[in-house]
């Protein structure tokens, strides 16, 4: 009988020694096994890049939608449609929306989230031992992502956090951090910029894609023009122009929208779209589209902002194009041809007048589904073209360089070069249309109504003239105010950080 | 297991609970006396089981006025001796009522008993054992006998309205569809908040997506509809910490044990159940109907400042459309068929089950169906040792309706017609919004789940000494699910060339479990029962999911994935957690006044900080059986009353594996084309997380008068948890939006009351069963933050529609409170809580109630008259507030979709005092308190009618049993719930979500009829 206990002793104890406490995952990896290879390296800086397009929490990513509801909705380009049912996001189009709004918090959010995947990237990455050109490129690419990141925020919220290291490390206290003046970020935005140039410099060359010498040096112009500071503006553009990176415009407006063109030599920096892969897709054609054309999943979501001019009871941006203007017919789609009987959808509304949509995410080969392959234009040629025109305009007048680089853009269209001899005035006024013409969808709008308001914004300029409350009221978006000049810091944020204040008008 | 099972020697005896049987119940006492040696006479006697004539082992018989006590012996006999006669003979066997018989003299006597009808000395079933319910410490309920035969899907559906503390919700009325049970209110925010469930020994947590590999769109199924109904015995619902308490960190939110069927000792008996019964959606939804709609659009497009789409002439044809309600609903068949062998000898039981259940859905094209097996068999290897085993195994297969089915069903335009002229399927209804065609949906894709699942659980008991036994077991919950999902390239949601999903999740989980019980009675008046034991319990999960579109053709379905043309990135995850425990109870009664018992249980479990992994849950109960007091005695008005009280710490565990580690997440990008892969920290290590802890006490009173012909249940419970499980909101700027951590407060506290009563006995009896629960819920504390605000998940919109807030429960409703109708616009005015003139979401909102009902009740009559029997079982719930998305959608009145009929009363020029909005062409509810129902409601859950053939009748046709019935469930439910069902939470489990109905299956209502034969 002994034998018995015995033997039983031993099944269990042999099976105690099957189970741990411990747990070893094996579908994720914990940061200490990570951050050892230059292949953890990579990895680390490709994440930085995933908030333009992807979130893990089923919300609207930056670049892949989010700009078109929660920024390009609150312009004179652009409002709600009817498959656009949250009321958070009619609210924000209706400039309603409150400091709880939800696409106020996300574009926060999303913003962050790329900023730490660069604190991690920039904290990690010198202590791995790998190929040091590999190293300075990809210290390069997470300064400039970085940069990119707070300049949308400092643009849109003012003093913003100004986080340096990795958050996910702090205990919960630390996370609590008050807001860094503009100034400082500003000045963040600039050393990072400058840094990953110099970087990039150094370092060995990514794929096709990934940010660049061209693209910091692009963005750094940007950013020194909503400074202000014409003349390192131009100087920066002027390199970036006249460099050796290889930009130039594509000859054909629409090859800039095409994905068979992505990453062509106009393209500074896109986020990166592959539709039907990654888990989202592309969100935003099928906003495009108007809905019940059979065999396209239109939802209506988008749609362009009707207003009265004179007699014209829906008048639109649409109108604001010369019919020469090629781009007229490549930003716009005014019917659809149905996939599944070869018929024709017009976009008319009731009324017979014609409601065009914006066309610039379609993707030929997949537009029945919405899952385009079109990558999101964050920094183009065409651009820093107009920066140049409008920082030397602002520094020199309508040089005849300003006229050079504005002009390229207005030839490319198929229009006529713009009247010689304006004042500088109604040079600057030619610029901002002409970004509006070029650029409309590509959530630019917003950022140059209030760049273009000045005074108000920023404290210096001299050309204060409430663009913003008056290109909005002529739209009827007639809820606009001088606090719209800032995006309110989100309420769920300051419930959760108790030292960040508000902006003002929105306490 | 084989080996182990080779290494135990004998058995000690049949445990009573074996033996405890509904029905009548008849002891045959055969007692002899033999000629007396001396002064001494010894009786003997045999004690049988009426319906198998099989002896009743383990019958204590006492001489009235002797300490002596003897017990029949696996025969059944047994040999009392006595000085002189007439003797009074105490015959006593758990699960029968006490006897007492006068022995005048040395002849063979009868004496026929009937069940025990006094829950009080029944056996109960309790963690790791049973116990003699007057022994029993802690608040237990059991199912009642007449609730146990309810035609449901899953035994957890039984618990609903049949015992007290315990609410249980289903997600919807899909077939097979999950409910969630809150016992004694949810104790969690965050974590799980189900009970654990011990099936036959083994715990599982039901969790909604153990068994979804999470490609089907649409109501989970539940993982018990694994378990065949009829093969329950019983079902107990431990609630107070102090029967709990044994289960640790698996406690806190109450412990469900279900126990099935077992062979009996006797003749082998062959018993076939079924039923066959037709369902019919309870309730439509008044909608407009074409010429109506066609009004609406006008008004709405007028009120933009539009065209009219229709002219008066073209509206006047238009009529009434199509009722895309009743294109979908059908009357729909459910029948379940089972048979079941018993059979046993003196060493040997064995029951053998098998059942068929299939259930069609009231919505075309869905259903739910089921195939059990079931085996348990328990053998007595010699007589220290016995072995047994019990197995189910079972297929279940449902075609469920996407999530997306009712909602579209009732947003198609009643303009549109289901089929065009050419007889195809029209494709979607475009009037601003588009909306797939659901008929077609339904009729064409693929959405199904099935799953396989065995649970197995062995054991080996060894009687070491008298008292003391030894107990291993070993078992094995085995679950296998796969999930299709096909949407062809015809259905208007389809890619071009179709999608298709496939997804496959298995888990296996085993468990040990070792423990010594030593029972011994002391003197006369000391009883003991320790129970020590340790063990393990082990769960691995995989699973995937791998998708494509554009086929060739859809032919292939979800069946050739890699011939689609564009390939969808596939997804894949393993986890693991472990349990590892000790566990001892001590139960000690004196003179069977006194009882005592102290519970103590050490759970390690994987799932927690490296810091924290072990916790420990003491608890202790003390219970004062006042009837068998001398003072008591003499008052013969009562027959029982016992009072309880116990307090004790349990915990809770129920969260995800891996949740204290710092993980990195992958982050795909893509350049060019290419993927890409990005790693980055998507969560916060916590090393120190650990265990809920629920404190609860618990106060009751059992109660018995007038010979138990009235008996009252009545406990009065107070809970308090504490270190929530909780996602604490983090600043977003840290990249993360939650931090896991132990933090805040919950309280429940409640009564909770069960009263049974004779009303009539005799020819005609009448029983009334009624069950009566409130429970207050209450967020004392969440850590740092005073609030934190609830979207529904299931929302397109994101506004929140509810609050987390200290001081409140949680499911309050947040939201604008509506004021009227504007009688000069026609708009939707909103409440300036704060007066500042404007409507803002920050200081205009405020709770508007909550999920929480006040009260549970239901009462259950039960009336026999001769051969006939009537249960007639009302269930309700009071108090509790649901919001209605299905309305908030149907009532936006924009013409873009269809429309409920209560907009015929919308605000026009000409009728202007109204509380129903304008037509507007406005798509976005705005979340208010104009669509928070009140939910209460009172139901006609069940009703039955059946008739029991006399055995004269039927012994002609060699029966040895036979009833047939008629049952009719849901068939009257009083509520003001405008949407299809009261009984309704769109989001299933979730505790903090709960109370949504976005489009629910709805409920049916069902009659049929059905019959018990046994052979």
């Amino acid at each position: 009988m002994n034998k018995i206990y015995i033997l039983l002793a031993l099944a269990i104890s042999g099976l105690s020694a099957c189970t741990t406490l411990e747990e070893t995952p094996e579908s994720f990896i914990s940061p200490d096994q990570f951050y050892k290879t230059s292949n953890d390296a990579v990895s680390a800086v490709n994440a930085i890049y995933y908030p333009l397009v992807d979130n893990k929490v089923g919300a609207q990513p930056i670049y892949n939608r989010l700009f078109d509801t929660g920024l390009d909705f609150m312009t004179d380009d652009l409002d709600a449609g009817p498959g656009s049912p949250n009321a958070e996001v009619r609210a924000l189009a209706k400039l309603t929306h409150a400091s709880t709004n939800l696409r106020i918090q996300q574009i926060w959010t999303e913003h962050y989230e790329g900023i730490n995947k660069a604190n991690i990237a920039l904290e990690r990455i010198p202590g791995i031992t790998m190929d040091e050109k590999l190293k300075n490129r990809l210290l390069g690419e997470s300064r400039f992502l970085r940069a990119f990141y707070y300049f949308n925020l400092v643009r849109l919220y003012g003093d913003v956090p100004l986080l340096l290291t990795d958050q996910t490390k702090l205990s919960i206290a630390q996370l609590q951090v008050p807001r860094t003046p503009q100034t400082q970020v500003y000045a963040q935005i600039i050393a990072d910029l400058v840094e990953a140039a110099n970087l990039f410099k150094n370092g060995s060359t990514g794929e096709a894609g990934r940010a660049t010498e061209g693209a910091a040096k692009s963005l750094l112009s940007k950013v020194y023009l909503t400074q202000r500071d014409w003349s390192n503006s131009v100087k920066l553009a002027e390199e970036v122009i006249n460099g050796s990176y290889g930009y130039a415009l594509f000859d054909d407006y629409s090859q800039v929208f095409l994905p068979a063109y992505k990453n062509g030599k106009e393209h500074i920096f896109s986020a990166q779209i592959k539709g039907s892969t990654i888990s989202t897709g592309h969100l935003v054609t099928s906003s495009d589209i108007r809905s019940g054309v059979p065999g396209l999943k239109g939802s209506y979501g988008n749609q362009l902002a009707f207003y009265t001019v004179g007699t014209d009871k829906y008048f639109s941006l649409y109108k604001l194009y010369n019919n020469k203007d090629k781009r007229k017919r490549v930003s716009f789609v005014t019917y659809y041809v149905s996939p599944t009987n070869g018929k024709k959808y017009f976009t008319l509304n009731a009324t017979g007048d014609s409601v065009p949509f914006i066309n610039k995410n379609w993707d030929p080969n997949y537009a029945a589904t919405g899952q385009s392959d079109a990558n999101a234009n964050i920094l183009r040629f065409a651009e820093v073209l107009l920066i140049h025109a409008e920082a030397e305009n602002e520094l020199n007048g309508p040089t005849a360089k300003a006229y050079t680089s504005i002009n390229k853009i207005r030839k490319r269209a198929g229009i006529a070069d713009l009247t010689p001899g304006l004042t500088k005035d109604q040079f600057r006024d030619s610029v901002y249309l002409e970004r509006r013409l070029e650029l409309v969808a590509e959530y630019h709008r917003y950022f140059d109504l209030i760049r273009e308001t000045g005074t108000e914004v920023t404290g210096v300029g001299p050309e204060g003239k409430g663009i913003l409350i008056k290109a909005l009221q002529a739209v009827g978006k007639t809820n606009v105010t001088a606090k719209h000049y800032l995006y309110a810091i989100p309420q769920g944020e300051i419930d959760r950080n108790p030292k960040l204040t508000q902006n003002p008008g929105w306490e | 297991m084989t080996k182990l099972l080779l290494f135990f020697g004998n058995y000690k005896k049949f445990p009573a609970h074996a033996v405890r049987k509904t029905g009548l119940v008849f002891l045959f006492a055969v007692i002899t006396t033999l000629s007396a040696f001396a002064q001494q006479i010894e009786i003997k006697g045999k004690v049988f089981e009426e319906g198998t004539k099989s002896a009743v082992i383990g019958a204590v018989i006492k001489v009235k006025g002797l300490k002596a006590a003897t017990t029949s012996d696996a025969s059944g006999s047994f040999a009392v001796k006595v000085k002189t006669l007439p003797a009074t003979l105490i015959v006593s066997s758990v699960g029968f009522k006490n006897q007492e018989i006068d022995v005048y003299e040395a002849e063979p006597t009868s004496i026929y008993l009937t069940e025990d009808q006094n829950r009080l000395s029944s056996v109960v079933v309790v963690g790791y054992g049973t116990q003699k319910r007057s022994d029993f410490t802690g608040s237990l309920s059991s199912i009642p006998t007449e609730l146990k035969g309810l035609p449901v899907t899953s035994p957890d559906r039984l618990i609903q309205g049949a015992v007290s503390g315990a609410q249980v919700t289903q997600s919807s009325g899909q077939p097979g569809s999950g409910v969630s049970i809150r016992v004694r209110g949810g104790t969690s925010i965050t974590a799980g908040n189900e009970p654990l469930y011990v099936i036959d020994g083994f715990p599982v947590y039901n969790g909604d997506g153990s068994v979804d590999a999470g490609v089907t769109s649409g109501s989970s199924i539940n993982p018990l509809s694994s378990i065949n109904p009829d093969d329950i015995e019983s079902i107990d619902v431990l609630k107070d910490a102090s029967s709990t308490a044994i289960y640790g960190s698996r406690g806190a939110n109450g412990v469900i044990l279900i126990t099935t069927k077992s062979g009996k000792k006797g003749n082998s008996t062959i018993t076939y159940d079924g039923y066959y019964g037709i369902q019919r959606v309870g309730k439509k939804i008044a909608m407009l109907n074409a010429k109506q709609w066609g009004e609406l659009k006008n008004d709405a497009l007028k009120d933009a400042g539009k065209t009219p789409l229709y002219t008066q002439s073209q509206l006047d044809s238009l009529g009434t459309g199509t009722d895309w309600q009743a294109a979908a609903f059908r009357d729909a068949p459910v029948q379940s068929h089972t048979v079941s062998i018993t059979s046993g000898t003196d060493k040997t039981r064995i029951l053998l089950s098998g059942n068929y259940f299939q259930q069609d859905g009231v919505i075309i094209n869905t259903g739910f169906d089921r195939y059990t097996g079931k085996l348990n068999l328990d053998h007595e290897l010699n007589k220290k040792f016995r072995i047994g085993v019990y197995l189910n195994g079972s297929v279940t297969h449902a075609d469920v309706a996407p999530s997306s089915t009712v909602p579209n069903i009732l947003a198609m335009v009643p303009v549109v017609s289901v089929r065009d002229a050419s007889g195809k399927y029209t494709s979607n209804s475009s009037y601003g919004s588009t909306v797939a065609n659901p008929i077609a949906t339904l009729t064409e894709a693929i959405n199904e789940t099935n799953t396989t699942r065995f649970l197995l659980n062995g054991f080996g008991e060894y009687k070491i000494i008298e008292g003391l036994t030894a107990k291993v077991s070993l078992g094995t919950d085995i679950i296998n699910n796969k999930q299709n999902k096909y949407t062809p390239s015809t259905l208007y949601e389809s890619s071009p060339g179709g999608n298709a999903s496939i997804g496959s999740l298995s888990s296996l989980n085993w468990l040990n479990e070792n423990t010594l019980n030593y029972k011994k009675i002391v003197g006369d008046k000391h009883s003991v029962d320790i129970l020590v034991g340790n063990t393990q319990q082990h769960s691995r999960t995989e699973a995937y999911i791998a998708s494509a579109s554009n086929f060739v053709s859809d032919a292939f379905t979800y069946n050739n994935i890699g011939s689609g043309t564009v390939l969808v990135a596939p997804s894949s995850f393993s986890s693991e957690w472990t349990l590892q425990s000790y566990l001892a109870r001590l139960n000690y009664g004196f003179d069977e006044r006194y009882l005592l018992t102290l519970t103590a249980r050490a759970d390690g479990s994987s799932r927690f900080g490296k810091n924290n992994k072990w916790g420990t849950f003491p608890s202790a109960a003390f219970a004062w059986n006042a009837s068998n007091e001398k003072f008591l005695k003499s008052i013969k008005q009562i027959s029982s009353l016992k009072v309880r009280l116990s307090a004790g710490l349990t915990g809770n565990q129920e969260i995800d594996p891996y949740r204290s580690l710092s993980r990195l997440s992958n982050y795909q990008y893509s350049f060019a084309n290419t993927l890409v892969n990005g790693f980055a920290t998507s969560s916060f290590a916590n090393d120190n997380l650990t265990w809920e802890k629920t404190a609860q006490y618990d106060l009751g009173l059992d109660l018995g008068v007038f010979a138990d012909r009235i008996q009252l249940t009545a406990d009065a419970y107070y809970k308090k948890t504490s270190d929530l499980l909780l996602e604490v909101p983090v600043p977003y700027s840290s990249s993360l939006s939650s931090a896991f951590q132990n933090c805040g407060v919950v309280q429940n506290k409640g009564i909770e009351v069960g009263l049974k009563t004779l009303n009539l006995t005799g020819k005609f009896e009448w029983t009334t069963n009624f069950v009566f629960s409130a429970n207050r819920n209450k967020v004392l504390s969440l850590g740092g933050a005073n609030y934190f605000f609830v979207t529904d998940p299931a929302s397109t919109t994101t506004l929140p529609t509810q609050i987390i807030k200290v001081g409140h429960p949680v499911g309050s409703f947040y939201m604008y409170q509506t004021d009227g109708v504007d009688v000069a616009t026609g708009n939707q005015k909103y409440k300036d809580l704060n007066l500042d003139g404007k409507i803002t979401q920050d200081a205009d909102r405020t709770i508007v109630g909550s999920t929480q009902p006040a009260f549970l009740a239901s009462i259950t009559n039960t009336f026999r008259y001769k051969n006939f029997d009537l249960s007639v079982f009302l269930n309700s719930s009071y108090g509790n507030k649901i919001f209605n998305w299905t309305r908030a959608n149907l009532e936006l009145g924009t013409g873009y979709t269809g429309a409920v009929a209560t907009l015929l009363n919308r605000w026009t020029a000409t009728n202007t005092n109204t509380d129903m909005h304008k037509a507007i062409e406005n798509p976005a509810v705005t979340i208010s308190d104009r669509f928070v129902e009140d939910g209460s409601y009172l139901r006609l859950k069940n009703i039955s009618l059946g008739y029991t053939f006399s055995k004269k009748l039927i012994s002609k046709i060699k029966l040895k049993a036979a009833r047939v019935y008629v049952s009719g469930s849901n068939l009257f439910t009083w509520t003001n719930y405008s949407g299809y069902d009261p009984e309704v939470s769109t989001n299933g489990q979730n505790s903090i979500s709960s109370g949504m109905d976005r489009g629910a299956y709805p409920t049916a209502k069902t009659v049929l009829g059905g019959v018990s034969i046994t052979f």
